[in-house]
């Protein structure tokens, strides 16, 4: 009797496991980005793998460029700013095939980046050399040169009585050493001819760019100089604002002061260190020490100045127009500045998390002088790393003129050709290579059976599919049947790859109008919220076209309010006329996009959703995902 | 043929309209970018150490996935050290890291690197040798990473 009873809960407990759903080993999301005015206005698509996605952007000059995101601040983007809902396809796979996919697209990350920065250098060695040779004085960048003013007596010496050596442990002769050895290479240094080798699409290219050894040696120079001398720092450097918010609590001094000392003995190490960028490095570490040790004197966080001198500056009417916003980002970046606080005491030698604070009290002070005095206020987006730029004048001999002048010619047509190599290897088209294309010409390339797919190609063959076939249980061809087309592939990629779960991540509009809805009476929403005079959740913004009704969520009344759209396109359109010589066109851009836009309306089809500038974060995708629908696709 | 071009032009409206990427960040409007800018790319709404740890923990693993992924392809296509150690650079400043030497992080993902990429014990010795001298620290890291452990 008890080993029936036995038997049959086993029996039961097997059953409840055969009828639970079986999660993938490992997955990646595809992800569909919904149509909107704006960039990407006919959707946009996506890859996931855990926290980050990678997708693809068209950048100026018609070159197609990988980018990597944090998942969550992509869809807060996506969904909340640009409002746009996103449609999440599951694609359930084993683990190698995962960690090849992942391996694909971070070394096409890689890839990218390495092309657009030899790019970057070829033109600033052109447009160097250009200088020169037309008999101009040519600068160059030197990184961390703005943070030490040399020859000026610091008013507030930190260590007067103690010298660089002894300060940072460096043996005297070594440094001696080092610094004859720059001295020597900058005065060697000539203008070389500027190649860049090898085709593009290998992303296998060295530079030997005079401007680049140039920019080292001035940092290499300068930094021993600075290390020598015990140069004062910039003020003009530094964030510092005796704020309340900003006091040190005993554990933050301590870990400060352990960082400090961890920066004093690295700058001894970088001081004689072989790599090419140590000048920059050592500048970085000195400022930073010196920052850290005014922190420790006067009790509160002092910073390095982490914006790039050339960060996006909002003042004026501008900042004035977001004003409402701005109590709400300050909350955000306090709550930033209280993690990165907490981290660097739990981790004090970790780089990383001195950076990630310097860089929540740079956003913190940034919004607090926006809010409290109207400041104009920096935008720089993702990590900030001080680097303290500045443009230093070229007095080294660079040949004579007609050297120049060749090397000039040589060094633009080295930028033409590699910019035309470019185009051929990752430049935009509508049809062939585009953010929906790339996305499976890598995904196909990275499970390619067949050799030589490094970089992509053969693409879509037979032979190439049959890894994605076995792997995700099937191929997609952005060629075929318009699954270049945002929506298109996401169906593409229901039909072919092997989905085990679906979601909906809705647009910010739609997820307050369900709450409205749920709250309110229906009609009454529906009427409120149709348009932009009385809706109390948009704000006409100047980012958006000219149009009064909001037609994607009433299908049915599509063409109709499609119709007063238009009208009121072609009207702002022609008032832009008028207002023309005062507002140079803005108006007049607007009403023709507007008019634009409603176009499709008159046809059921509703692309303008409106987009926002301010809403508060999007929630984290549930892990793991809720398999609403069944798997699709073929098993 | 007036019929047949509007429809040619309509149809090249449409296909603008219906396809198109996402434009790279410089061509943002600055209602976007204050939203955008005015804090890090995740959300830090959460107050608790783990949270907080959990952040830092993925930061540092992405930062060893892509100086793992750089070392394998150096592995791979060559190049001369200046070149790399430029790379590395280059990728170090995207996560924050201006010291990368520094970084017991930087020596794992090379070890981690050489051993997807299967590496010959040549060229293990050769790329250990001339990134980290005789370091027996930064040496001993790189073996770390190679043999899969963790300090």
């Amino acid at each position: 009797m008890r080993a029936s009873l036995v038997l049959a809960l086993l029996l039961a407990s097997a059953s409840l496991a055969a009828g639970a759903e079986p999660r993938p080993a490992a997955w990646f999301d595809y992800l569909h980005v919904e149509a909107n005015e704006g960039d990407s206005s006919g959707g946009h698509v996506a890859i996931r793998f855990g926290d980050q996605v990678f997708h693809f952007q068209h950048h100026a000059g018609g070159l197609l460029r990988l980018a990597r995101d944090d998942a969550r601040h992509f869809l807060h983007v996506y969904t909340r700013l640009r409002n746009r809902t996103v449609h999440v396809q599951r694609v359930a796979v084993d683990a190698d095939v995962l960690a090849r996919l992942r391996a694909r697209f971070g070394a096409r990350l890689l890839a990218d980046d390495e092309r657009f920065a030899t790019l970057a250098a070829l033109e600033a060695e052109r447009d160097l050399l250009a200088t020169a040779a037309g008999g101009g004085t040519p600068h160059v960048t030197v990184r961390g040169g703005a943070f030490f003013d040399e020859g000026v007596p610091d008013a507030e010496p930190l260590r007067p009585d103690v010298a660089a050596r002894a300060m940072y442990g460096v043996d005297g002769d070594a440094l001696a050493r080092r610094a004859g050895e720059i001295t020597d290479a900058l005065a060697h240094l000539r203008i070389e001819a500027t190649t860049a080798s090898g085709p593009a699409h290998d992303a296998d290219l060295q530079t030997t760019a005079y401007t680049q050894k140039l920019g080292e040696l001035l940092e290499a120079e300068l930094a021993l100089r600075v290390l020598r001398t015990a140069s004062a720092l910039a003020p003009r450097t530094l964030r510092d604002e005796p704020l309340a918010a900003l006091a040190l609590t005993g554990a933050e001094r301590g870990a400060l002061a352990r960082h400090a000392e961890r920066l004093a003995t690295r700058a001894g190490a970088l001081a004689t260190s072989q790599r090419p960028d140590f000048g920059s490095v050592l500048l970085l570490t000195l400022a930073r020490r010196a920052a850290l040790e005014r922190s420790l004197a006067r009790g509160h966080l002092i910073v390095l100045d982490a914006y790039p001198p050339d960060a996006q500056r909002v003042e004026g009417d501008a900042l004035r127009a977001e004003e409402d916003h701005l109590p709400l980002l300050l909350a955000a970046a306090e709550g930033e500045l209280a993690a990165a606080r907490r981290a660097l005491v739990r981790a004090p030698e970790d780089e990383a998390r001195l950076t990630a604070l310097e860089a929540a009290v740079n956003r913190y002070l940034e919004l607090h002088g926006a809010v409290a005095a109207r400041r104009p206020l920096r935008l720089a987006r993702g990590t900030l790393l001080p680097v303290g730029s500045a443009e230093r004048a070229v007095l080294q001999p660079l040949g004579d003129t007609t050297s120049a002048g060749v090397a000039a010619e040589r060094a633009a047509r080295a930028a033409g050709d590699y910019r035309a190599e470019l185009r051929d290897a990752i430049g935009y088209d509508l049809l062939t290579r585009n953010c929906v294309s790339e996305v499976f010409h890598e995904i196909t390339a990275a499970l390619s059976e067949t050799d030589g797919t490094r970089d992509g190609s053969p693409r879509d063959t037979p032979e190439a599919c049959a890894g994605s076939t076995h792997a995700l249980g099937g191929c997609v061809d952005p060629a075929a049947r318009l699954r270049f087309i945002p929506f298109v592939s996401a169906a593409a990629v229901a039909d072919e790859y092997r989905v085990a779960a679906t979601l909906e991540v809705p647009s910010y509009r739609s997820s307050r109008l369900d709450e409205m809805y749920a709250a309110e009476n229906d009609l009454l929403v529906l009427l409120r919220e149709s348009n932009v005079v009385t809706s109390s959740l948009y704000r006409v913004r100047d980012d958006d076209s000219a149009f009064l009704f909001f037609s994607d969520d009433t299908p049915l009344l599509r063409p109709l309010l499609g119709t007063v759209n238009l009208a009121v396109g072609l009207g702002a359109s022609a008032a832009g006329l008028v207002t023309l010589p005062a507002d140079g066109g803005a108006l007049l851009r607007r009403g023709t996009r507007g008019a634009l836009f409603s176009l499709p309306e008159l046809a059921f089809v509703a692309i303008r959703k409106g987009s926002f500038a301010y809403a508060p974060p999007a929630p984290a995708l549930t892990e793991p995902l809720p398999a609403s629908s069944a798997a699709t696709g073929p098993s | 043929m007036k019929t047949h071009r509007s429809a040619r032009a309509l149809g090249a409206l449409a296909l603008v309209l219906v396809t198109g990427c996402s434009f790279s960040t410089s061509s943002k409007s600055s209602s976007d970018s204050i939203s955008d800018s005015s804090t890090s790319s995740s959300d830090s709404s959460t107050s608790s150490s783990p949270a907080d740890e959990k952040k830092s923990d993925a930061a540092a693993a992405l930062y060893r996935e892509d100086v793992r992924n750089l070392t394998v392809a150096q592995l791979h296509d060559g190049g001369d050290l200046a070149a790399f150690q430029r790379k590395l650079a280059a990728v170090a400043r995207q996560h924050g890291v201006s010291d990368w030497e520094a970084a017991s992080a930087t020596w794992l993902a090379i070890g981690e690197a050489l051993r997807t990429a299967s590496a010959s014990a040549a060229q293990r010795d050769s790329l250990s040798h001339a990134l980290a001298g005789d370091d027996r620290v930064k040496l001993g890291e790189i073996a770390r990473g190679y043999d899969g452990t963790r300090a």
